[in-house]
């Protein structure tokens, strides 16, 4: 019905501010970008606020008043939950791709395919035996479907004399100016820039802090500051050299 | 028209409070200056006195006086059982003491782990609990930490934390809450309702 205040969208939570008085604003990503909205006393148990759980994908029905800048939330009906999601093993990386897919849309609105594979993403990571990869992988889906990611050029080839990761400039070249990768990182990025994301959870994908450590910086500069991938790149000395960076996880 | 500025800035400040809009904040104002000046300095004094004489216990990170050793609950010798039941907030401690269900001790973790939001393991006061499990004065360890991602993502963390010290580890009960018809809850409640039913003796 044109004009009215009455809204339904799908989406999926990607960030949940608990107020003091006992609402919560959400931020969701849907197909046309990103939301926000106001669920009253949303802190107190069950009924709807129950379903505005951080990943869950929600249809929401929100009601917006002429004056105020959040719409309320009304009614809330559960689409999907992914319960491995809580998993201290997999928890970081799902924080990560929220985070980022929150921080990408901050100015511009990427709709559709940043909300797919976020959807993508975290499906990836509740049934994966390897959260880590899928993370890494999808991150830079995030960041390849926001128009952001590096200039690969042709001269970097398979990777066998290194390249150099031009942060600022956005640009992995054989050489000129940026940090020195070797040859199996400036592969792996290779892989993760330009290959299709099915190739590259399919096969290994060593050098996993390194990885870790060129996204942070590229995020760092060519994004914002992402919390959550700081915890992860930040963890990455102490980290074994096959799984790579993990969260500070008891194991 | 503008406000005389001590007025102003009274508004001011009571609108940084959590929960207070600007017109709640004017109405406070305007209340306040119509009280007696008794009145609003024993409302100043009770602020500046909650700021000065309160603290975290060293033990549980509870709420206490500055000026004890301990929170009353820490220094209950009958409370001295090896049960810790670690919470959120202050606020979630005082919930479970109302049920009048909990006799042992208590853990406040001050936050959940929140990677977006900065709080790692760290920012929290996990540590200290795990000084504490080292220290053997948990035998058992209850996780009332919130039902939210961020709070079954905090237990599961404990769970293994604690795990590592073969301490027993338990987690508050999911389910649905008393006095409401089934078809109100939400799909996640109810789901972990039937998950973990259990067998009427």
């Amino acid at each position: 019905m044109a004009g009215s205040r009455y809204r339904v969208r799908d989406g999926i939570v990607v960030r949940r501010a608990p107020l003091p008085s006992g609402d919560v604003v959400v931020t969701l990503l849907s197909e046309d970008g990103k939301w926000r909205a106001v669920a009253r006393k949303g802190r107190l148990l069950g009924g709807n606020p129950g379903r505005l759980s951080l990943f869950h994908d929600v249809r929401v029905q929100t009601y917006a008043r002429r004056d105020d800048d959040l719409a309320v939330v009304t009614q809330v009906t559960l689409r999907g939950a992914l319960a491995r999601l809580a998993d201290p093993d997999v928890y970081p990386y799902a924080h990560l791709l929220a985070e980022l897919a929150d921080r990408l849309t901050v100015d511009v609105h990427h709709g559709e395919p940043l909300h797919a594979w976020l959807a993508s993403g975290l499906r990836g990571l509740d049934v994966d035996d390897d959260p880590e990869r899928v993370a890494l992988v999808h991150a830079w889906m995030l960041v390849r479907v926001a128009g952001l990611a590096p200039d690969v050029h042709a001269d970097v080839g398979d990777g066998a004399g290194g390249a150099r990761f031009d942060v600022p400039g956005g640009r992995l070249a054989a050489d000129g100016e940026g940090v020195a990768l070797a040859p199996d990182v400036a592969s792996g990025l290779v892989r993760l820039v330009v290959d299709r994301p099915r190739a590259t959870l399919a096969a290994p994908l060593p050098e996993r802090p390194a990885l870790w450590r060129a996204l942070g910086r590229y995020v760092a500069w060519h994004v914002d500051r992402v919390k959550s991938l700081e915890a992860i790149a930040g963890t990455a000395p102490g980290a074994g050299p096959d799984r790579g960076p993990r969260p500070a996880v008891p194991r | 028209m503008s406000f005389p500025a001590p007025l102003a800035t009274l508004i001011r400040e009571l609108g940084r409070l959590p929960g207070i809009g600007p017109k709640s904040a004017q109405r406070l104002a305007f209340h306040l200056f119509q009280r007696d000046a008794a009145d609003v300095d024993a409302l100043a004094d009770a602020l500046r006195a909650a700021k000065r004489d309160l603290g975290r216990c060293p033990r549980c990170a509870g709420v206490m006086h500055a000026e004890e050793e301990a929170c009353p609950i820490c220094r209950d010798p009958a409370r001295e059982t090896g049960e810790v039941c670690v919470v959120e907030q202050p606020a979630d401690l005082l919930a479970i003491e109302r049920s009048g269900e909990y006799r042992g001790r208590y853990h406040v973790l001050h936050g959940a782990l929140s990677p977006m939001n900065g709080v790692g393991p760290d920012d929290v006061t996990i540590p200290r609990l795990l000084e504490r499990v080292a220290n053997g004065e948990v035998r058992e360890a209850i996780l009332a930490t919130s039902t939210t991602v961020e709070g079954e993502a905090t237990a599961m963390y404990l769970a293994k934390a604690l795990g590592e010290h073969e301490v027993p580890v338990s987690r508050i009960a999911y389910g649905l809450p008393v006095g409401g018809d089934l078809e109100y809850a939400d799909e996640v409640t109810l789901g972990r309702a039937i998950h973990h039913r259990r067998r009427l003796d």
